[in-house]
């Protein structure tokens, strides 16, 4: 259960998200058989005895010079970060009412959607101030505190009990690089279980056998991490989880929000088979994990259920309580309560804060952050079982950016302040809202 | 008189220049002698000191070496100097640093030790050897060798060529840590304030180098450089080179990834015996070195980590390269100058009076990313510590090996077993991954 669920009156779907969903469905849908034109390949396509003969590498070169003659000529990414925005701010409301618009007249998203107020939503904000002492200590020169000594102890003996609740008051004050993969398998639910490493093996075995047409643009997105200071040295995992993810047929019912997919009608079986249409910058989600786990199977494990309960909404077009659209929303209502003098400059200058906050959300931070800062911002999202923190960050990066970004008058200007993050991210954590 | 400080680079490395810019200094000409701070070669500096020149340095006149800093940075000598430091360390009963100071692959010099060599060589017939030119750098002439008659050739040649060239051979660690299927080796900065007392510091920004090929753990192929040396130099010319990372990955994030998934004490314990490995390194050569107080240095480990996660010392640099092959590269060399010329320089510089006390007098400087490793000027002054060593570091990083050792040799692995006294060390058998299985229920047993 989300800890931090909307009245009940604004998770009903509105009609107009209802529409623009539908829009975007179709958009996306239209955009996968192109793409698959393109590539004059059938969905799914069982390699022949001869092509598995061949030596993996071999196979793998011939599949990169494949994507690369795609790439020239154009393919695109069904799942695109810009496509997306485009949607979700052509959604409209025609029944806005005029204490909505006065009340906040320039966000982007012109829809009168609940969102939990900063004062509801004070954990949201308590979790990035709070445990951040034990989440970028890596380096310390004096070593641990004996806080966070006390807190690793206490974590490990909770980890060995199996208390789910206690340990989540535990993780709400930070969760240690060394007990980060227990305790995310824990409080997303993860049974340890042999059938997990049996289940990631058959999907490697899937992956061997079939070629799928949504694997193009996926390795095109994998291929971008290999350029990646932080993730080059783990694209072979970056790879099987990712291709693995693709073809998991148990995943459709996990989802927390519903994906967009193909459906065989005659069957009922969704294309791809996870069930949702592979977002850009999946690759970039999964490669964090790699600092969790050298098991390639543990890894897996962690990001389906990471993925399934949270990550799946960062790209969902709908009125639930934190998907997209409600976590665009609160962004912008919070920015504009805090700072309305910032919004309103951006604004005027042709820069709304939302389409520099958009990729951030999209991607929950992922690839924007040094791989150190975005897990103890993941801790977070999986301790308080919310997405809100992410939201809550970009609002925390534009006002401790505000001087800054007054002074910009065009959006290359914005672009330029808000490139490097990395000394956001602790800037952050430590302001008291 | 212009008042700016003067200064001198050797060659007009950018992130040097950059940062004398960034501070208003005025950067001489080559043959001007009237510079405050000098960035030069390892040779530049032995000749400023030579004595025949008669130059004398004025107490405001400060350059990045020692005289004899090649003590510690040749091959051979730092082989040397570091078995004399173990043999006294052994004769004086003290075992605990002994043993924290074994982080020397065993090691010949040639052609001198030729003959001790083969006879190591036919006690350990499952190892593999690395021969290097004692004075080379970038990976040249290096090669590795399995069989004897491999090293007879290449004799034979040096002397039909006439080389009086020394080398060095030493055990070839085939057991390194793989991360993605990959070798690396670490560089780390550590910067000497002064030998005696001995004043070391360690910088947070060090890098791990990734050979672009594969590490065959099956069969050890000594004809393919590429998945063993992991020299810049080298994989540039690699297929795989990637000129937006260069192969480099930072310190902070080698250690996410040990803390992740070897622990966090054994990650704690990993760089606290990289900081030993320094501490002892300059401890064995602190007598020898002229401890001027016009100089400093900032040093470059090359420090490999095995798959038990022990530390080798590879090499140490006295001119760690500091061009730069990637932004965050560039960010990394330029913070390090920085971090180095603000330890260094005493409050006041470049005035004559304020500057009498000579470098890292200025005990208030910003220590940026650098960390203390040992500060025996600091140990001294400590009420009641009549000896200035051990460090406090390397007691508890010699307890924490004590510990790590134990620990060790329950998982049946050898590397913890004392050496011979020479300071060797047997081959031992891989000890079975702990890491890599596709089995994420044996981590979480
Ligand atoms: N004993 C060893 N066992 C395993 N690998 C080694 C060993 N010695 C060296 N290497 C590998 O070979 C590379 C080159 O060695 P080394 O640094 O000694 O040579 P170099 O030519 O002096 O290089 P540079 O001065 O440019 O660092 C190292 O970076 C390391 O990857």
């Amino acid at each position: 259960m989300h800890a931090m669920a909307l009245a009940a009156d604004g998770s009903k779907p509105l009609e107009a998200v209802a529409r623009a969903r539908e829009a975007w469905r179709t958009e996306v849908v239209r955009g996968l058989r192109e793409m698959r034109a393109k590539l004059g390949l059938p969905w799914a396509r069982l390699r022949s005895a001869a092509e598995l003969a061949e030596d993996d590498d071999d196979r793998a070169v011939a599949e990169d010079e494949r994507l690369v003659a795609l790439l020239d000529k154009g393919l695109v990414q069904p799942l695109a970060i810009n496509a997306l925005f485009r949607a979700l701010i052509r959604i409209t409301n025609p029944n806005a009412t005029a204490a909505f618009t006065r009340f906040f007249p320039l966000g982007l998203i012109s829809l009168a959607l609940a969102v939990p107020s900063r004062s509801e939503l004070r954990c949201s904000w308590d979790a990035l101030s709070l445990g951040n002492k034990c989440c970028d200590d890596s380096l310390a020169p004096d070593g641990p505190t004996e806080w966070e000594d006390a807190h690793y102890e206490a974590g490990k003996a909770l980890l060995a009990t199996g208390d789910v609740d206690a340990l989540r008051d535990w993780a709400r004050h930070g969760i240690p690089s060394s007990l980060r993969f227990d305790a995310w398998l824990a409080l997303l639910l993860v049974a340890p279980s042999h059938d997990n490493a049996l289940h990631f093996d058959a999907l490697l075995g899937e992956v061997e056998a079939w070629d799928f047409a949504i694997d193009a643009p996926l390795r095109a997105d994998i291929n971008a991490t290999a350029n990646d200071e932080h993730y080059f040295v783990f694209l072979d995992l970056i790879r099987d989880v990712a291709l693995a993810f693709v073809r998991d047929r148990t995943l459709p019912s996990l989802l927390a929000l519903p994906g967009i997919s193909l459906v065989d009608p005659s069957s009922g079986a969704a294309y791809p088979p996870c069930g949702v249409v592979p977002p850009e910058g999946l690759a970039h989600m999964i490669a964090p994990l790699a600092y969790l786990s050298s098991a390639p199977d543990g890894v897996y494990s962690v990001f389906r259920a990471l993925y399934t309960r949270h990550l799946v909404r960062l790209s969902a077009l709908a009125s639930g309580s934190e998907s997209l659209l409600t976590l665009a929303a609160a962004f912008e209502t919070w920015l504009a309560e805090l700072d309305p003098v910032l919004a309103a400059h951006c604004t005027a200058i042709g820069a709304p804060p939302l389409r520099a906050a958009f990729p951030w959300l999209v991607r929950g931070f992922s690839s924007f952050l040094p791989p150190g800062q975005l897990l103890a911002l993941w801790d977070r999202i999986v301790a308080y079982d919310s997405l809100y923190v992410v939201p809550a960050l970009a609002v925390g990066i534009f006002t401790l950016r505000a001087s800054s970004l007054l002074e910009c008058a065009s959006p290359q200007d914005v672009a330029g302040v808000l490139s490097n993050l990395s000394a956001c991210f602790s800037a952050t954590t430590r302001l008291d809202h | 008189m212009d008042s700016r400080v003067r200064c001198k680079v050797d060659h007009a490395k950018e992130v040097i220049v950059t940062n004398f810019r960034k501070r208003r200094w005025v950067i001489v000409d080559d043959d001007d002698d009237t510079w405050h701070f000098y960035w030069g070669t390892g040779s530049a500096a032995r000749n400023t000191f030579n004595p025949e020149i008669g130059f004398r340095l004025a107490d405001n006149q400060f350059i990045n070496h020692f005289p004899n800093h090649f003590e510690l940075t040749k091959k051979d000598l730092m082989v040397k100097n570091i078995k004399r430091y173990r043999k006294e360390l052994a004769k004086e009963g003290r075992m605990a640093e002994y043993e924290a100071s074994d982080f020397l692959p065993t090691t010949y010099t040639l052609p001198a030790d030729y003959h001790l060599f083969i006879e190591e060589y036919k006690r350990r017939p499952a190892t593999s050897w690395i021969v290097k030119p004692a004075g080379g750098s970038l990976g040249s002439g290096i090669f590795i060798m399995k069989k004897l008659s491999q090293l007879r050739k290449w004799k034979a040649q040096k002397q039909a060529a006439g080389s009086s060239v020394k080398w060095v051979v030493s055990q070839y660690i085939d057991n390194p840590l793989l991360i993605g299927g990959r070798k690396f080796d670490l560089r780390i900065y550590f910067l000497v304030l002064s030998y005696r007392p001995l004043r070391v510091y360690m910088h947070s920004m060090g890098f791990a180098r990734f050979c672009t090929a594969k590490y065959d753990t099956e069969v050890l192929d000594p004809e393919d450089l590429m998945q063993h040396l992991t020299n810049v130099a080298i994989q540039k010319h690699g297929d795989e080179y990637n000129s937006a990372h260069g192969g480099k990955f930072s310190l902070q994030n080698l250690r996410l990834f040990v803390e992740g998934t070897h622990g966090r004490a054994a990650a704690r314990k990993l760089f606290a015996d990289i900081k030993a490995i320094a501490f002892h390194a300059f401890s064995a050569v602190k007598n020898v070195i002229n401890s001027d107080r016009h100089c400093f240095e900032c040093y470059g480990y090359d420090v490999l980590v095995d798959d038990t996660l022990k530390p080798w010392l590879v090499e140490v640099n006295a001119s760690p390269s500091m061009s730069a092959t990637t932004q965050t590269d560039r960010t990394v060399k330029h913070t390090v100058i920085n971090d180095v010329i603000n330890m260094v320089l005493p409050a006041g510089f470049p005035d004559l009076a304020a500057c009498k006390l000579g470098v890292g007098s200025n005990l208030d400087a910003p220590m940026g990313g650098f960390e203390l490793v040992v500060d025996e000027l600091k140990d001294a002054a400590r009420p009641g510590s009549a000896s200035p060593r051990p460090p406090p570091s390397s007691a508890a990083a010699s307890t924490r090996v004590r510990r790590a050792r134990a620990r060790s040799r329950t998982r049946g692995s050898t590397a913890g077993r004392p050496s011979s006294a020479a300071g060797t060390r047997t081959p031992r058998s891989r000890p079975a991954s702990r890491t890599s299985s596709s089995r994420p229920a044996s981590r979480r047993r």
